[in-house]
C-alpha cells in the first residue's frame, strides 16, 4: 500500500471540515443566486399584476361612487386616489408601500385595509393548499410504488383507469360526492365552515379542513401517482437498481431507498406548481364548503370591480407561487446531488 | 481444483420472451467453478456471457418474461430452490457482482460510503460505525487516496476508474465466496484497465475467493484465470486452461478470436484477420453447429448435427467441433474447403 493512501486515513482534523465546506459552499452560492432570480421574478409579477389591474376596463371611481354622479366628484376622487399620476410613478408608489406591508385601503364595501383582509383569507387558502398537496403526496407514493413494482399488472392497469377517471371528474362533482358519502351518509365530518387554527386548536381545525383538502387532493393525487409511477418504472430499469438487487437489498428497500428519491423530481416539481396554483385557485371548493379563502376574496373583488383589493391579492399569490417554486428548486439539490454541482 | 466445486452449473438454459420470439440467450451451458478457482468467460457481444452469470445468480427470478431451465448448485445448495429466508443473504454475502459500467451501476443520489456499508449492515448486521470503519479499510486496500474524503462523496464526483474501485468495494464488502466480474474494465480507459484488473486479482487472491471473470478480450482473461470458457451464441464451445487454449485451440471460433486480436510483433500493414459474418439470430437458431455459417472448415455434417462438447486435450480441455482445428479431420476439412473454394468464400467475407 502506498504512503499517500495510508496518509488519507489518518484522522487529520482538517480533512472532515474541508469535506464539509466543499459540500456547503456550492449550496450557499446556489441559494444566493436563486434569491436574486426570485427578486427579479417578483418584480415582473408585481408589475404585470399592477398593469393588468390598471388596464382593466371600467373606472374604479365609478365602481366606488356609483354611476350618474357629477363629474367633479369623480375627478376629486381620482385626485385623491392618485389615479392622475403617471402610470410608472403609481406603480413604484404602490410597490414601495407593498414592500412595507401596506397594500392600501379599499373604499368598496366591506372596505377596510387590503392587507388585513388578505391576511384573514390567506391562512385558510394556504392551509388548504398545503394539506391538499400533502395528502396527495401521501396517497400517490404508495400507489406509485405498488404500480411501478408490478408494471402492467392487474392493479397497475386498474389504477391507471381510476386515475384517468378521477382526473376527468371536475372538483365540484368530486366535492359533492365526498359530501354525500362522508357527510350526509355517515355524518363523520361537518358539512361546511372553518375553524381557525389559532382559535379552535389543531384537532378542530383539521376536522373542518379535511374534507375540502381531500376534495382538492384527489385530483392532484391522481396526477402525482401517474407521474411518479412512470418515473419509477424508468428508474427501476437502471443498472444501479440491478446492482442494488445483486448486493442483496430486499425489494422494498430497493424501492424505497434506491429508486424513490431519484424518481421523485417530476412529482415534486408538479406538487410545487399545484401548491402555488391552489393558493388562489380553490374558489370552487371554498364555495362548496363555505370557506373564507383567498379564492373567494378574489372572485368577490373581481365582481365588485375592486381593483385595489384584487391587485393586492394577486401580488400575494404571485409571491406565494414564486416562494414555493424556490423551495422546490432547493429541494432538487437534496433529491439529486448532481444538480448542486451543475448549477453552482 | 478440489473435489468439491463451489458452483456446479448443469444444462443451464435462459430464454427471453420477446416480440421476435423465444430468444435463447444461454442454451445448455454446464460449468463448474472450484473453491478459489478463477474462471474466465470470453466471447463476443451477445454470446450470452452476462446472461449466464446473471442466471447463475438467479437474478432473473422475478422476471416473468424469462424462463430458466437447468440447475445451479452453489456450495451444495440448489440456487433456484432457495427459501426466501436463505435468499435474503445469498446475493451480496455469498455471491457478488461487479458490473460493466461504473457510470451507471452506482446510485447517483447516494453517498459512496452508504452504498458500500449498506450490504455490510444488512447482511452482517454491523453497526453504522463499524461498517464505516470497515469500508474505509477496504478503500485503503483498493488504493484509493484520501478515503475519508472519498467515502462521503457522490459517484458523479469521481472518475470512472475510481467509481469502478468503489463498485468493487461494494461487491467485496461482505467478503463473498464467489465474485462475478462482468467485463469490469470494458468501460474504462486502457491505462486504468490494467490497474483495476491487477487490483481485483490481488484482492481475490488474498481472500481465496472464487471468481468468474467475463471479458470479450482474451488478453484480459489470459494471465488471470485458471480456466477459460469460450462462449458463442449461448453455448460454451471450448474450455481449457489458458496456456493450453492459446497454444492448442480446437474450435475454429477460438482460432478466429485469437487471430482477430492485433499483435505488436506482427510486421507493419499486416491485415487483421476478422471472423466474417455475424452470429446467428438467437431467436431462430440453426439446427447444426451455430458457428457453421462463419466457419472456414465447415462440412455438410456441421449444418445438420450439433457438435457436443467433448474432450479435446489434457487437463479437462473440451471443445464442441466435429472437425477440430489442428487434428487430421480438421486439417482435411479446411483443405477440402480451400480446394473447392468454400473457405475462400468465407475468408472473402472476412475482408
Amino acid at each position: 500500500m502506498t504512503d499517500t493512501a495510508l496518509a488519507g486515513t489518518r484522522k487529520s482534523p482538517g480533512d472532515k471540515a474541508r469535506a464539509r465546506t466543499r459540500r456547503t459552499i456550492p449550496t450557499v452560492r446556489h441559494l444566493a443566486r436563486r434569491f436574486g432570480e426570485l427578486v427579479v421574478v417578483l418584480l415582473l409579477a408585481s408589475f404585470l399584476t399592477f398593469s393588468f389591474a390598471s388596464l382593466l376596463p371600467g373606472d374604479p371611481t365609478i365602481a366606488i361612487l356609483g354611476p350618474e354622479r357629477p363629474p367633479e366628484e369623480y375627478a376629486a376622487l381620482r385626485q385623491e386616489m392618485g389615479l392622475d399620476e403617471p402610470f410608472l410613478l403609481r406603480y413604484v408608489t404602490w410597490l414601495w408601500d407593498a414592500l412595507h406591508g401596506d397594500l392600501g385601503r379599499t373604499p368598496i364595501p366591506p372596505g377596510g385595509d387590503v392587507m388585513d383582509r388578505i391576511l384573514t383569507a390567506l391562512p385558510v387558502s394556504a392551509e388548504l393548499a398545503f394539506l391538499a398537496v400533502l395528502l396527495a403526496v401521501v396517497i400517490a407514493i404508495p400507489v406509485a410504488l405498488f404500480c411501478a413494482s408490478h408494471p402492467g399488472g392487474r392493479v397497475d392497469r386498474m389504477l391507471t383507469a381510476t386515475v384517468f377517471g378521477v382526473i376527468s371528474v371536475p372538483s365540484f362533482l368530486l366535492g359533492l360526492l365526498i359530501i354525500m358519502l362522508l357527510v350526509n351518509q355517515t355524518g363523520l365530518f361537518p358539512r361546511n365552515g372553518w375553524q381557525r387554527l389559532g382559535d379552535a386548536g389543531l384537532a378542530q381545525n383539521l376536522y373542518y379542513a379535511f374534507l375540502p383538502a381531500l376534495t382538492l387532493a384527489l385530483n392532484e393525487a391522481a396526477i402525482y401517482s401517474r407521474l411518479l409511477r412512470n418515473d419509477l418504472v424508468a428508474t427501476l430499469r437502471e443498472d444501479f437498481i440491478l446492482a442494488a438487487k445483486a448486493k442483496g437489498m430486499p425489494r422494498a428497500r430497493v424501492l424505497l431507498r434506491e429508486a424513490l428519491r431519484p424518481s421523485s423530481l417530476g412529482m415534486v416539481t408538479i406538487a410545487g406548481v399545484s401548491l402555488g396554483r391552489l393558493l388562489g385557485g380553490t374558489v370552487i371548493v371554498e364555495t362548496l364548503f363555505g370557506l373564507p379563502g383567498l379564492g373567494s376574496l378574489i372572485v368577490k373583488a373581481a365582481s365588485d370591480g375592486d381593483v385595489i383589493l384584487m391587485q393586492g391579492a394577486v401580488l400575494v399569490i404571485a409571491f406565494g407561487y414564486v416562494a414555493v417554486n424556490a423551495l422546490v428548486d432547493i429541494s432538487y439539490t437534496w433529491l439529486d446531488p448532481r444538480i448542486r454541482r451543475e448549477r453552482a | 481444483m478440489t473435489t468439491d466445486p463451489l458452483v456446479e452449473v448443469t444444462g443451464l438454459r435462459t430464454t427471453f420472451d420477446t416480440p421476435k420470439g423465444q430468444v435463447r440467450a444461454v442454451d445448455g451451458v454446464s460449468l463448474t467453478v472450484g473453491r478459489g478457482e478463477r474462471v474466465g468467460i470470453v466471447g463476443e457481444s451477445g454470446s450470452g456471457k452476462s446472461v449466464l452469470v446473471r442466471t447463475l445468480m438467479n437474478l432473473f427470478r422475478d422476471d416473468p418474461l424469462t424462463t430458466v431451465d437447468g440447475q445451479v448448485v452453489f456450495a451444495g445448495e440448489n440456487v433456484r430452490e432457495m427459501t426466501r429466508e436463505r435468499r435474503r443473504h445469498f446475493w451480496g454475502r455469498d455471491i457478488a457482482m461487479v458490473f460493466q459500467n461504473p457510470m451507471t451501476s452506482l446510485n447517483p443520489v447516494k453517498r459512496i460510503g452508504v452504498q458500500i456499508t449498506d450490504p455490510m449492515r444488512f447482511h452482517l448486521g454491523m453497526s453504522r460505525r463499524d461498517a464505516r470503519e470497515a469500508a474505509l479499510d477496504l478503500l485503503v486496500r483498493l488504493g484509493i487516496p484520501a478515503p475519508r474524503r472519498r467515502i462521503d462523496q457522490y459517484p458523479h464526483e469521481l472518475s470512472g476508474g475510481m467509481r469502478q474501485r468503489m463498485a468493487i468495494a461494494v461487491a467485496l464488502s461482505c467478503n463473498p465466496k464467489l465474485l462475478l466480474a462482468d467485463e469490469p474494465t470494458t468501460a474504462l480507459d486502457v491505462t486504468v484497465q490494467k490497474q483495476i484488473l491487477n487490483l481485483l486479482d490481488r484482492l481475490v487472491a488474498e481472500r481465496g475467493m472464487s471468481v468468474v471473470l467475463i471479458s470479450h478480450d482474451l488478453g484480459v482473461v489470459a494471465g488471470r484465470t485458471d480456466r477459460v470458457a469460450v462462449m458463442y451464441a449461448g453455448e460454451v464451445v471450448e474450455m481449457a486452461r489458458p496456456h493450453e487454449l492459446f497454444r492448442v485451440y480446437r474450435h475454429p471460433y477460438t482460432r478466429g478470436l485469437l487471430n482477430s486480436a492485433p499483435r505488436l510483433g506482427a510486421p507493419k500493414h499486416t491485415r487483421l484477420e476478422v471472423i466474417g459474418g455475424l452470429p446467428p439470430d438467437l431467436a431462430a437458431l440453426p439446427p447444426g453447429c451455430r458457428f457453421a455459417a462463419r466457419c472456414p472448415q465447415v462440412q455438410p455434417r456441421c449444418l445438420a448435427e450439433r457438435p457436443p462438447l467433448v474432450a479435446a486435450g489434457p487437463r479437462g480441455h473440451v471443445a464442441a467441433c466435429h472437425f477440430p482445428v489442428g487434428t487430421p479431420a480438421g486439417d482435411e476439412a479446411l483443405e477440402r474447403n480451400r480446394d473447392s473454394g468454400v473457405a475462400a468464400v468465407v475468408e472473402e467475407m472476412a475482408s
